[in-house]
């Protein structure tokens, strides 16, 4: 049998290249993604927080807060809850504040280099009002946007400070925007920073999720965080499915022409002066119009 | 006369006595190629390591930086060196695709499904031994895709350049950056994310580097491989 030796590798290549990257298809989906019957994440409902009463929630005198950021000017603290599926979070600042932030895992060296998630709010006094955007920090400048909105608020403003209630899913399923997945025992560093602060030091700070959940929160009105369409998952799902689609090219391939019926190019391919190129159309004659 | 050789024992197998040993590619074509392979697979790798947040060799710094410095080989590489190959060899016969390349392809395609038989299967690589050059070289597929490479390579640049300095302004000369931010304004326009399109390129580039691994180490292309590592190619003459 011609090329016996090399089919047999061609096939084990075939097979073994296979099987990885549907390992890593695979791999993405069980860490990154979840996976609706429309290959889009659903929008996320939340049930157990009021954020549309003009009120904050009375829960969070119990909650341990971090006191004096001092990031954030005078008055300034953040507290942090959650539940079994949900990080809460209460922030305030100084409704002049312009923006503060808060940067998620940052590199303890140099804050807002690296691809890190965080979040933004940008603050307006006529009327008052808080811009809360879910970003990624890319370097000392604005952050950028997440494709992928995985935050709902609501803010309440009391003398001078801004009261910005926050509700974010522990996993938002966006990669792209590089979200920290939250989960019972992680332990995530964070920093904040406003405009007034944004060239000084930076405490760390630590978030401990714990199996706690919030009691006394409201059931409704119900909630829904604005989500676009996910580039993360359908980034994983494009890393599975291309490679896919040419293995199952070169099986096909590789059953038609290596191991059924193989071209063979060689017998014919020394010519002489002769020899012209076809045209298109002398290649299409030969090919539909003579008799085989 | 041209060139000939004979193998001596082949007991088990039925490749023909005679062979014509003929140059398929030239030393600047092999190394211009191997050198690329090389780019491509660390640019490649790296790029896979930064999407996928996982570092196998230091940390998110180190690995955006190489990935950096293999774009830039490999955009000279391609952009200029590659370009140049092909003017100073007058090579722009053998890579350029014609109408009756696609149609070549077509035909390929109708025969692999077996609408038509494999004898209407369109050769596409023939040795003059009169002028001892190749009339026709490469797949017609191949010729499609060192066009459509320039342009991916190009695409992969340009989103790339305004990526980095998304991230860490000031490595790239600012004109040069506006001149990017213009080319892609269509993408705002659209709302298409930058980002997407540099890994669709990546994409691309995933699928037509395993597709041309595939067909290069397959039997039938033996000869053609062995072109490329030595330059050399044995085609068989045609029996008697």
């Amino acid at each position: 049998m011609k090329f016996t030796k090399t089919k047999v590798i061609i096939l084990i290549f075939t097979v073994f290249l296979s099987a990885g990257f549907i390992g890593t298809s695979a791999l993405g989906g069980t860490n990154s993604v979840t996976q609706s019957a429309t290959g889009f994440i659903a929008p996320k409902v939340l049930t157990n927080v009021s954020l549309n009463d003009g009120l904050i929630s009375e829960f969070w005198v119990n909650i341990t807060s971090y006191q004096n950021i001092s990031e954030y000017g005078e008055g300034g603290f953040v507290k942090f809850a959650n539940n079994a599926t949900h990080l809460y979070s209460l922030l305030v600042f100084p409704k002049d504040s312009d923006w503060v932030s808060v940067e998620f895992e940052p590199d303890p060296e140099a804050c807002m280099t690296n691809l890190n998630d965080g979040w933004s709010f940008y603050t307006s006094e006529s009327p008052d009002s808080v811009e809360a955007k879910d970003v990624k920090f890319i370097g000392i400048r604005k952050p950028e946007d997440d494709t992928q909105k995985n935050l709902a608020i609501e803010s309440v403003f009391v003398d001078n400070l801004a009261y910005v209630e926050l509700v974010r899913p522990f996993d938002t399923e966006d990669a792209d925007g590089f979200d920290i997945t939250y989960s019972n025992g992680s332990l995530n560093m964070l920093q904040f920073a406003s405009k007034a602060s944004h060239f000084g030091a930076h405490t760390d700070y630590y978030l401990l999720i714990t199996d706690s959940i919030i009691g006394e929160v409201p059931l409704d009105p119900i909630v829904d965080i604005p989500v676009g369409a996910n580039l993360g998952q359908i980034k994983f799902l494009l890393l599975g499915v291309t490679p896919a689609g040419v293995f199952v090219f070169i099986i096909f391939h590789a059953i038609r022409r290596v191991f059924t019926s193989p071209i063979q190019h060689g017998y014919e391919r020394v010519v002489g002066n002769s020899y012209k190129p076809p045209t298109f159309m002398e290649r299409w004659r030969e090919t539909f119009t003579s008799e085989d | 006369m041209y060139e000939t050789e004979t193998l001596k024992t082949e007991k088990k197998t039925k490749i023909p006595e005679n062979l014509l040993v003929v140059e398929r590619y030239k030393r600047s074509q092999r190394i211009h190629h191997w050198i690329h392979v090389i780019l491509m697979v660390f640019f490649l790798f790296t790029g896979f390591e930064l999407f996928i947040k996982m570092y196998f060799v230091g940390d998110y710094h180190t690995t955006r930086t190489l990935h950096l410095i293999f774009s830039a080989f490999i955009g000279f590489w391609d952009l200029i060196i590659f370009p140049a190959i092909v003017i100073k060899f007058k090579k722009y016969g053998e890579i350029i695709p014609t109408p009756r390349d696609f149609l070549d392809m077509f035909i390929i395609f109708l025969c692999a499904i077996r609408i038509l038989p494999d004898s209407k299967y369109p050769h596409y690589d023939y040795y003059n031994v009169d002028e001892k050059k190749y009339v026709m070289k490469y797949h017609p597929a191949q010729k499609v895709l060192s066009l459509t490479n320039l342009f991916a390579i190009l695409a992969m640049g340009v989103t790339g350049v305004v990526l980095s300095e998304q991230i860490n302004p000031g490595y790239v000369p600012s004109i040069i950056v506006d001149i990017f931010n213009l080319i892609l304004l269509p993408l705002d326009w659209f709302a298409i994310d930058i980002r997407l399109v540099h890994f669709f390129v990546f994409l691309y580039f995933l699928m037509t580097t395993m597709v041309h691994f595939y067909f290069a180490i397959i039997p039938q292309n033996r000869e053609r491989l062995r072109g490329m590592v030595t330059g050399k190619e044995k085609i068989p003459l045609k029996e008697k």
